[in-house]
């Protein structure tokens, strides 16, 4: 075994725990408890992003083609139908609806008939999914505000004024036909789904396309025409992007601050090994190999501890994931348990923030180490 | 000639003082000899010990061992790892470390591969052969200089430098180190330098000087 790792693996475990080992144990606890917080935290935030995901998936499809041309998308389109993947043309106007005094503002998305059964993954009330063009499908909040259930007859009114009939606004009735759940941006309050009477694909009514499944092998991404699911909620998951590094970050000072602890640790070990660091001097050990063992030991302690702390905090996330152990009010968090996961990307990236940092501590007290002469050290130890 | 000084000359400051410890020391040593130094405390013993073993260097003078001057040297850690060996007053084993670990040290920090063969000897031959996995601290006074002695000779240095070395063992120790010291002088044709108060150890020297005033004057 080299002769640095082996004195630092022996400082780090001595033999009489209480003597050496108290200081060791509390850097040790600072880190892991620094490493598991990260990695809890970050795994809740991905685990609402992950159904904040799916939520949104289910009412927007993956990708969406927004002001469809068909001279411009043809081909896409034929490459879609070439490889079975599901696109539904669809428009959107602003309707108001009215009832007992009650108004609301909604957004009628129109699909192509042939294109909405099993297109979107919709949470319904009833399990009727089929659509005619007298139906709609409302959402939750939207039926609970107006009184709406299903079989109800309603009215709904353009925003927009029709010249050709005396500036009335253009209405539609309409049957409730079912009732989808889906708080994700609200849009069970707002968005009514429906299917096209008067128009077929292509007609230039269908401004919209969206897009369900993978299409890497089909489409060269980033395709200008093309926009993703995430692209067009952008605001919305940047702010969780931004909410998840402010976490990162915020809970890495604990890693700093134990960085600190681990620094004085590593100093306080020094000093106290001084008579060791002459001993090894007049066997011939080079200041740089003495300043390594320190450097060896300093990593060995945090690296240790943040793996621990990584190993625990994945333990709980499989435990949970297993067992549903932390419960959450659905009518809140939508989810009955916490939601947790955890990426190899976000385990990278701590122990990257974390090597880098640790390095920096662990380095500091080696300067002073490097100042000591041996002569001055067995003078004053041998 | 394993050992030459020549006209070494060290000062030390205290404050506006300059003391001069060493006046100009020379003698040269053969393979095989022992050299015991004595002299009063503070008559520059460990200083002399500490140039010869590179610890410190001469304001001026020449060290030469193996045929080597130290003034040609760069690399001071290298010559202490190779061809000096150290025994202290006390065993200065290191306490996280086991025997076998404190014995092979000199060999884990020149990089080299542990002979085994050559260890196991070593431990048949000091006798230590059932505490190879001990620690230092589950040692008795007289095994663990014993240890400490076997780790001086472990990479087969040119010379081994001992300060005190008896210094703080009871008398039957004491006289199973001197014996020691010289089985090795017999069977491995060791070179010895040895500062000592222990007139028992002196009388081991085949060449004995006296430290005094800076200046060694041989008896």
């Amino acid at each position: 075994m080299n002769v640095i790792f082996l004195i630092a693996k022996r400082f780090l475990i001595p033999r009489n725990m209480l003597e050496g080992g108290i200081i060791n144990i509390i850097s040790f606890l600072g880190l892991f408890i620094g490493a598991t917080s990260i990695i809890l935290s970050v795994a809740v935030l991905n685990g609402f992003q992950g159904i904040l995901e799916d939520e949104t998936k289910k009412i927007y499809g993956d990708y969406a083609i927004i002001n469809f041309d068909y001279d411009r998308d043809r081909e896409l389109i034929e490459d879609f139908e070439k490889d079975n993947i599901k696109y539904a043309p669809y428009y959107e106007e602003e309707f108001f609806i009215s009832k007992n005094k009650k108004q609301s503002l909604v957004n009628l998305k129109t699909i192509e008939s042939s294109k909405f059964d099993g297109f979107y993954d919709l949470e319904l009330v009833k399990n009727n999914r089929g659509l005619s063009h007298e139906e709609i499908i409302i959402g939750q909040s939207l039926a609970d505000k107006m009184g709406f259930s299903i079989g109800d007859s309603i009215s709904i009114y353009s925003t927009k004024l029709n010249m050709s009939y005396l500036a009335m606004p253009s209405t539609k009735e309409l049957v409730v036909t079912n009732i989808f759940k889906n708080r994700i941006l609200r849009s069970d309050e707002f968005l009514i789904f429906t299917v096209s009477k008067e128009y077929s694909f292509p007609n230039k009514k269908f401004t919209n396309i969206e897009i369900v499944g993978n299409i890497d092998g089909v489409v060269t991404m980033p395709n200008d025409n093309i926009v993703s699911w995430k692209e067009r909620n952008k605001q919305l998951f940047d702010a969780t992007e931004i909410e998840k590094k402010i976490t990162f970050f915020t809970l890495f000072l604990i890693i700093v601050v134990a960085s600190f602890n681990l620094s004085s640790s590593v100093m306080q070990i020094a000093t106290k090994k001084t008579r060791e660091m002459a001993i090894l001097s007049t066997f011939g050990m080079s200041k740089n190999s003495i300043s390594s063992i320190f450097l060896v030991y300093g990593y060995l302690l945090a690296i240790t501890a943040i793996v621990s702390g990584i190993l625990f905090a994945l333990l709980i996330i499989f435990i949970q994931n297993t067992f549903g152990v932390f419960m959450l009010n659905p009518d809140f968090y939508l989810v009955s348990t916490l939601p947790m996961e955890i990426s190899f990307k976000d385990i990278s990236l701590l122990l990257l923030y974390s090597i880098l940092i640790i390095g920096l501590f662990a380095t500091l007290p080696l300067m002073l180490i490097k100042k000591i002469s041996p002569i001055e050290l067995i003078n004053k130890n041998i | 000639m394993i050992l030459s000084v020549k006209n070494l000359k060290k000062t030390f400051k205290d404050g506006d003082k300059v003391l001069e410890v060493l006046k100009g020391v020379s003698f040269d040593l053969c393979k095989g000899d022992i050299l015991t130094i004595k002299g009063p405390s503070g008559s520059g013993k460990s200083t002399l010990l500490s140039l010869l073993g590179t610890l410190d260097q001469p304001d001026s003078g020449e060290v030469i061992i193996d045929n080597k001057s130290l003034k040609d040297v760069k690399d001071y850690d290298l010559i202490r790892n190779t061809h000096i060996g150290f025994i202290f007053q006390f065993h200065n084993l290191i306490a996280e470390l086991n025997v076998i670990e404190n014995v092979t040290i000199p060999t884990l920090i020149a990089g080299k591969k542990i002979d085994t063969d050559y260890v196991n000897e070593l431990f048949d031959y000091f006798d230590l052969s059932n505490r190879k996995k001990s620690f230092p601290l589950d040692l008795s006074g007289g095994e663990k200089q014993r240890v400490s002695a076997m780790r001086a000779i472990m990479n087969k240095p040119s010379i081994v430098i001992a300060d005190e070395p008896t210094g703080n063992l009871d008398e039957y120790n004491a006289i199973k180190m001197i014996d020691l010291f010289q089985k090795l002088n017999r069977d491995f044709n060791l070179t010895f330098v040895i500062a000592t108060h222990d007139e028992k150890v002196f009388n081991i020297g085949s060449k004995k000087m006296n430290l005094y005033d800076g200046n060694l004057l041989k008896l």
